[in-house]
């Protein structure tokens, strides 16, 4: 309130200490806030409906992005990216194998050199694949002995290089170069990347547009208050409040509804997912969206939600602006 | 208080609603602004809530100019006016009591003492039994009363009415109007738009007349 010296009636004024004003600030929050989550339990139905579609907008990026992470966090665990595999001809004999490892290790651009000869390996495949009792039922050992060498120089020319040159050797029937299917990997994970960004920056949109439909039509609903309101000398801020909180409350909503449609999802792939890491004795685990994830993801939601309503009664105040 | 120095507004099609007009209405004055329908009542009152701004010349109220207000600046503004609209602008969706408080919530008054000034003014336009009701379920006469109690709860320094007397009968009327002259006895600033001649005339007050967007006449 201003002050004015010519006002008449000072004594009957009312006046407000900077105190007392954050107080009834703080209070006027707190009721608007109240105000909101009534209204919003006032009808449930489209409340819930309302939510329901925030949060398979928010879950459906969330959910390809965490599958994304877990696929990725897959390929760090192959850091030899300088291995090379050599399958030697299955005709070869013990003595010829260790022959040709003798003479890899005299190479100087190889660092390291390992064997699994034929019958090692047929014992690993037993092992894993669980098919002893077949393979058990073969006359011949099918499996050529592998050597995997690691390459001094880790240059992708050189490397390919070397790999052309190992193949050369008569005892290699098949050399391969793991660099080049682990970059292939990398290059489609980077591509499916890049789509779910896209895919979350439209759904970021699409939220964007719900909740500021819906702001927009509780304001069309509340034309009348807003007016009277405005005319009555209500700041533009105190005319927003109700909306923001609206905003808010549907964003947080949204996102937590999403993060248990996440936990669900996670819940229903978990054991098909161990029993898949089982069969190949891997250690993986799958990981959600996890504390940070969910408190983004919850955060990023509440300012859509804030922004869509900020948008939606901005562009009724303005019209009151006076011409 | 109300100062108009050769003010017109004029509006995108051409048409003046007022042109060239000049008053000054001191603090503690209670004045009538007469005129047939359409002669520019409504946008005097308009132009001193800043609901719309003048195309030409200077409008003062409590000493500043309405010009060099911007967007921040008039919810202040506002707030040292109440307003009676003539279509009383009441909220059908909550209780007598919550049109009344919406000044003193939007001046940030604290519930306590705000709901013994709603009590107070309620008290004052003789309706205080009629708090918990629905505006929907009140008569015309006691609904303009209503939105008279609203427009003084938070003890405006200038009150602005549009045909406050406007859909009540003659008897009705003089109530409402002996509610004005009461507040503008204990110093409020009164400006009160009404066609109402015969009425105008009893109360014999200062009355600006404008006739055609000009002020024809100030007795």
């Amino acid at each position: 309130m201003s002050d004015n010296p010519n006002n008449v009636r000072g004594a009957q004024q009312h006046r407000l200490s900077a105190k007392d004003k954050r107080r009834q600030w703080q209070a006027h929050h707190a009721d608007v806030a109240k105000d909101c989550l009534r209204q919003l339990f006032a009808a449930p139905m489209s409340t819930f409906m309302t939510v329901l579609v925030l949060a398979v907008a928010l879950a459906l990026p969330s959910f390809l992005l965490s599958a994304l992470s877990n696929v990725s966090r897959l390929s760090d665990s192959w850091d030899n990216e300088n291995k090379i595999s050599l399958f030697l001809h299955t005709d070869l004999s013990t003595s010829q194998v260790d022959h040709f490892v003798q003479v890899l290790l005299l190479r100087p651009d190889l660092i390291a050199i390992d064997l699994v000869d034929a019958s090692q390996g047929l014992l690993e495949f037993k092992q894993q694949s669980g098919l002893a009792d077949i393979l058990g039922s073969l006359e011949k050992n099918p499996l050529p002995a592998v050597v995997y060498v690691l390459a001094k120089d880790n240059n992708e020319a050189a490397l390919e290089g070397l790999t052309k040159e190992l193949k050369a050797l008569e005892q290699v029937e098949q050399a391969v170069l793991d660099l080049k299917w682990i970059k292939r990997f990398n290059a489609i994970v980077l591509v499916v990347e890049r789509a779910i960004v896209a895919l979350s920056l439209l759904l970021a949109f699409a939220i964007l547009l719900i909740i500021g439909n819906t702001i927009r039509l509780n304001v069309e609903s509340r034309k009348d208050e807003i007016l009277v309101s405005k005319l009555m000398g209500a700041t533009n801020a105190w005319v927003r409040r109700p909306f923001l909180y609206s905003g808010l409350f549907y964003g947080i909503a949204g996102a937590v509804v999403a993060l248990l449609m996440l936990e669900l999802a996670m819940l229903l792939m978990k054991t098909p997912v161990l029993q898949l890491s089982q069969l190949y004795e891997s250690h993986f685990v799958l990981s959600g969206l996890g504390l940070v994830g969910s408190t983004v993801l919850i955060l990023l939601s509440s300012i859509l939600g804030l922004l869509g309503a900020l948008i939606s009664v901005n562009k009724y105040l303005v019209k009151l602006e006076p011409r | 208080m109300i100062n108009f120095d050769a003010v017109s507004k004029g509006y995108a099609a051409g048409f003046e609603a007022i042109q060239d007009v000049s008053f000054s209405i001191a603090a503690g004055e209670l004045v009538f602004l007469t005129g047939h329908s359409g002669a520019g009542k409504s946008t005097v009152l308009k132009l001193i809530m800043l609901m719309e701004r003048a195309s030409r010349g200077n409008i003062e109220i409590a000493g500043r100019s309405l010009a060099q207000m911007g967007v921040k600046d008039i919810p202040a503004l506002r707030q040292q006016m109440g307003v009676v609209f003539q279509n009383h602008q009441l909220l059908f969706d909550r209780s007598v009591f919550d049109n009344i408080v919406l000044p003193l919530r939007i001046c940030g008054y604290d519930a306590v003492d705000a709901a013994r000034r709603v009590r107070a003014a309620l008290d004052k336009v003789g309706l205080l039994n009629k708090e918990k009701l629905n505006p929907q379920l009140l008569s015309t006469g006691e609904q303009q009363r209503i939105g008279i109690a609203r427009a003084i709860v938070h003890k405006p320094k200038i009150l602005l009415a549009d045909e406050p007397t406007g859909n009540l009968d003659p008897q009705l009327s003089a109530e409402v109007m002996t509610l004005f002259k009461q507040f503008n006895q204990v110093g409020t600033t009164v400006l009160i738009a009404s066609h109402d001649l015969s009425l105008i005339r009893r109360m014999n007050c200062r009355t600006l007349t404008l006739n055609k967007g000009s002020l024809i006449d100030d007795v």
